[in-house]
């Protein structure tokens, strides 16, 4: 049996929440009031902070064991001298982290940003309220209209409903009191966002089978996506160069045993796109650093039931060989 | 306060509670006094405002339908009155509107006023209350009903709380008599408005609010990407966003009134089965489609109206249609801009308006075609129909009329068919979306028929809907998200 048969899978908990060496959590996925206090509380004033973003490569394990740690977490141990605070999101596309690191960089003084490029992730657009939601309490506002910050507004204000920053409203108020006392005593409301999920997850697979829709097919690009994604993405480079904050993009790494899922052309565009938006040496391409041996697999997306191969998420020897690369490249 | 709140469904419980234990005599200052309530929910501070025109067109009223005073004063007061109500809608909905426009134009001449610290709220319900103040008053003068003497009436029919925010709108000769004659509930009353509450429940979270994502995401996208075939997914995606919002939110507003026992006349009529824009505009938001007949549209044209207990809320013409096929016309372009506008403060408002005046206007042209009624009365023209009014829905969801324009213009390049922008799920579902509607309206009554002849199958099928609904509402419920209609 080779390595793209093993039945091990990415699993149903595959999300690892990196902490520093005190075993304070350094990494936001869904930021709310109290990780942002803790990773508040994970800064030491006297190191500059590096702010790493990503997608749920940066965060999840394939094949999670006791002991295993994500990228965020080696890169923190390896780190010493910086403060290393993150934040990921499954799939987040540029104007999602174009979002998070005005909304960090608003709250802290970030020295560095390290951005990976995902092509995947450039096909979809607008932002998730799921994962932000002490972005959304904050009722935050990129404070001027530049770039695509006029983009980012539109979509916090979309996600804010006026009543909820009306203090007029009483219904704010008592909604909120009795969705927290349903919440608190009723398991069947508190579980409701796992039913929605169920059912989603449940269509997107039977979506896959009547379409005949595999893992391994080809994604192609979506015009209009993707010129908003590089957009923010500009946008997100033009903010770190107008307020000293280095940008560093990188090529993330992806299975190489086995054709890439995009067109070539397309995913050699995107490259090029990218690398000509950052200085030659903040732009890095680690696409063929992970072996094959340390991918794996994840749950089937159709209704067959059959593990498909994962393109996207590494077992901890991966996390631990981009962070090497990582921190060279941090440290440079 | 929004329907699809928790604290709408314990609002509804006390109101049901409290309706119930007090006796028959005070139940409509017990509803006057839960619809204020309901109102303060939103924002107390423009409970004033509320209060305030509604206290000035009592009084105007009670002059306007005093026989005893002559009729320059009366005239004169109703005059007052209508312009009043207009100046509070033309503050709140338009007066920013006016002055970026004013703006523009003096920005010709180098002068620029500075308005950008300036903010409205415009307030909950504005457009609907206002419309259903001033009917009140024209059949008031036109002596189509008679000034409602008792105040706590009058403001209890503005008030009153299931069509205070987004309609239906209604007519005081409806209204104010049921609200002055509540009795005590009853369960049939109770069965039937808590099954259109869910139904409309249903229609909002679980298929409008679902929408919804597709269609946000689709209108942040440039307008200059979209293909000939995008424009029209957006169009049907908005299209049946709007309607299941809209209907949902009468839906409620229907059911609550129901279980009150007060009857209000339904606003949505499977509009997207429409086989002629007359018959969309029959099944489309029937209480405005009615009030601008009826107090815009047939006055222009010079003809006479009385209300009385009109059906849907739509009057019965008085005098003979004399006016002239010009003098229609006109009158048709006229009332469509001033519903364009209603509809908000905006250029793209009014585009609407002229593109749906345009179309009637080919329509009644075409009339005269033997041809063109027969391929009309066997439906070959809907299709056609339906197009014409999904694409209609563009200016109302894009950001501006040039973005409007934009994606309209998409279908007129053949280059535009031989792509496609949108993530793939985005047609799947307008796909799906459209079917289903068809479907269910097809089968609606097939299954209705073959369930009354068989008890058993019928209970069966009732039961496995009411579960179905209830489920889905359940899992689906967020206080999220503000009805669309709740903007104009």
């Amino acid at each position: 049996m080779n390595e793209t048969q093993n039945p091990a899978f990415l699993g149903t908990t595959f999300d690892y929440y990196a902490k520093n060496e005190k075993r304070i959590p350094i990494h936001a996925i869904k930021l709310n009031e109290s990780i942002f206090d803790s990773i508040k509380m994970s800064i030491d004033n006297n190191k500059p902070i590096i702010l790493i973003l990503g997608n749920s490569q940066s965060q999840s394990i394939n094949q999670l064991k006791v002991g295993d740690r994500n990228l965020i977490e080696y890169i923190s141990n390896g780190a010493n001298n910086y403060n290393i605070i993150s934040h990921t999101m499954p799939n987040a596309n540029f104007t999602e982290m174009y979002l998070l690191l005005r909304f960090w960089s608003s709250k802290f003084k970030i020295s560095q940003v390290i951005v990976p490029a995902f092509l995947d992730d450039t096909r979809m657009a607008g932002i998730r309220k799921d994962f932000i939601e002490k972005i959304i309490n904050d009722h935050f506002l990129v404070d001027n209209f530049q770039d695509n910050g006029r983009l980012i507004n539109d979509f916090l204000l979309g996600l804010q409903s006026k009543e909820d920053t009306n203090p007029y409203n009483l219904q704010r108020y008592t909604e909120y009191v009795f969705d927290n006392y349903l919440n608190t005593h009723f398991v069947l409301w508190r579980d409701r966002s796992k039913v929605e999920s169920f059912i989603a997850v449940s269509l997107y697979n039977m979506r896959n089978t009547i379409f005949n829709i595999k893992a391994s097919d080809k994604r192609k690009i979506l015009p209009a996506v993707y010129k908003d994604n590089l957009s923010s993405l500009l946008s997100l480079v033009n903010y770190c160069s107008k307020n000293k904050i280095v940008a560093k993009l990188y090529i993330p790494p992806i299975r190489n045993d086995v054709e890439i899922p995009y067109e070539v052309d397309e995913y050699e565009k995107f490259k090029f796109d990218c690398m000509e938006l950052v200085a030659k040496d903040n732009y890095k391409n680690f696409e063929n650093i992970v072996p094959s041996r340390f991918w794996g697999q994840k749950m089937s997306t159709n209704l067959s039931g059959e593990p498909e191969l994962d393109y996207m998420h590494f077992q901890n020897e991966g996390h631990k060989i981009l962070s090497d690369s990582l921190l060279n490249f941090i440290k440079k | 306060m929004i329907f699809n709140s928790i604290t709408f469904v314990i609002f509804l419980l006390v109101s049901l509670t409290s309706y119930h234990l007090i006796s028959n005599k005070y139940k409509s200052r017990l509803i006057l006094f839960l619809s204020i309530v309901f109102y303060s929910f939103w924002d107390y501070r423009f409970l004033s405002l509320i209060l305030f025109t509604t206290g000035v067109d009592y009084f105007v009223a009670l002059l306007i339908g005093n026989k005893r005073l002559s009729n320059v004063f009366r005239n004169v007061v109703f005059i007052l009155g209508i312009v009043i109500n207009l100046s509070v809608l033309f503050f709140f909905k338009y007066f920013l509107f006016f002055i970026e426009n004013l703006n523009f134009l003096f920005s010709y001449f180098n002068i620029d006023i500075d308005y950008n610290d300036f903010a409205i709220i415009l307030p909950f319900g504005v457009s609907f209350y206002t419309f259903e103040a001033i009917s009140y008053l024209v059949d008031v003068r036109r002596g189509s009903i008679e000034r409602e003497k008792d105040i706590l009436s009058y403001f209890g029919f503005i008030f009153f709380f299931p069509k205070l925010f987004a309609g239906p709108i209604q007519r005081a000769g409806d209204l104010i008599p049921q609200l002055k004659n509540l009795g005590p509930l009853n369960w049939i009353n109770l069965k039937i408005g808590l099954s259109k509450i869910l139904i409309g429940l249903f229609l909002k979270v679980v298929l409008a609010d679902q929408i919804a994502h597709f269609v946000d995401s689709i209108f942040r996208l440039d307008p200059n990407s979209f293909s000939a075939l995008d424009t029209l997914t957006a169009s049907f995606l908005f299209g049946f966003q709007i309607y299941y919002d809209f209907s949902a939110y009468s839906y409620i507003a229907i059911g609550a009134a129901q279980i009150f026992g007060v009857s209000i006349p339904i606003n949505f009529n499977y509009p997207y089965v429409a086989e002629s824009f007359k018959d969309f505009w029959k099944r489309w938001h029937i209480s405005l489609s009615g009030w601008i007949r009826d107090y815009l549209y047939l006055p222009l044209t010079g003809q006479k109206v009385i209300v009385s207990n009109g059906q849907a809320g739509i009057g019965n013409i008085l005098s003979s249609d004399k006016s002239s096929t010009v003098n229609k016309n006109y009158a048709l372009i006229g009332t469509w801009s001033i519903m364009g506008f209603w509809h908000g403060a905006g250029w793209n408002f009014l585009f609407w308006g002229v593109y749906h005046a345009f179309f009637i206007l080919i329509e009644r042209r075409m009339t005269r075609f033997r041809w063109f009624n027969n391929l009309q009365s066997k439906g070959f023209l809907m299709p056609f129909i339906l197009v014409v009014v999904m694409l209609s829905w563009i200016p109302f969801r894009a950001k501006s009329l040039s973005d409007t324009m934009i994606i309209l213009g998409k279908l007129f390049y053949f280059d535009n068919y031989s792509f496609l922008t949108f993530q793939e799920n985005t047609y799947i579902i307008a796909a799906l979306v459209l079917v289903t509607f068809y479907l269910f309206y097809n089968i609606k009554s097939r299954v209705l028929n073959l369930a009354l002849n068989n008890g058993i199958l019928f209970f069966v099928l009732k039961v496995v809907f009411y579960i179905f609904l209830i489920t889905s509402i359940f899992i689906y419920f967020k206080s999220e998200g503000n009805f669309i209609y709740f903007q104009f």
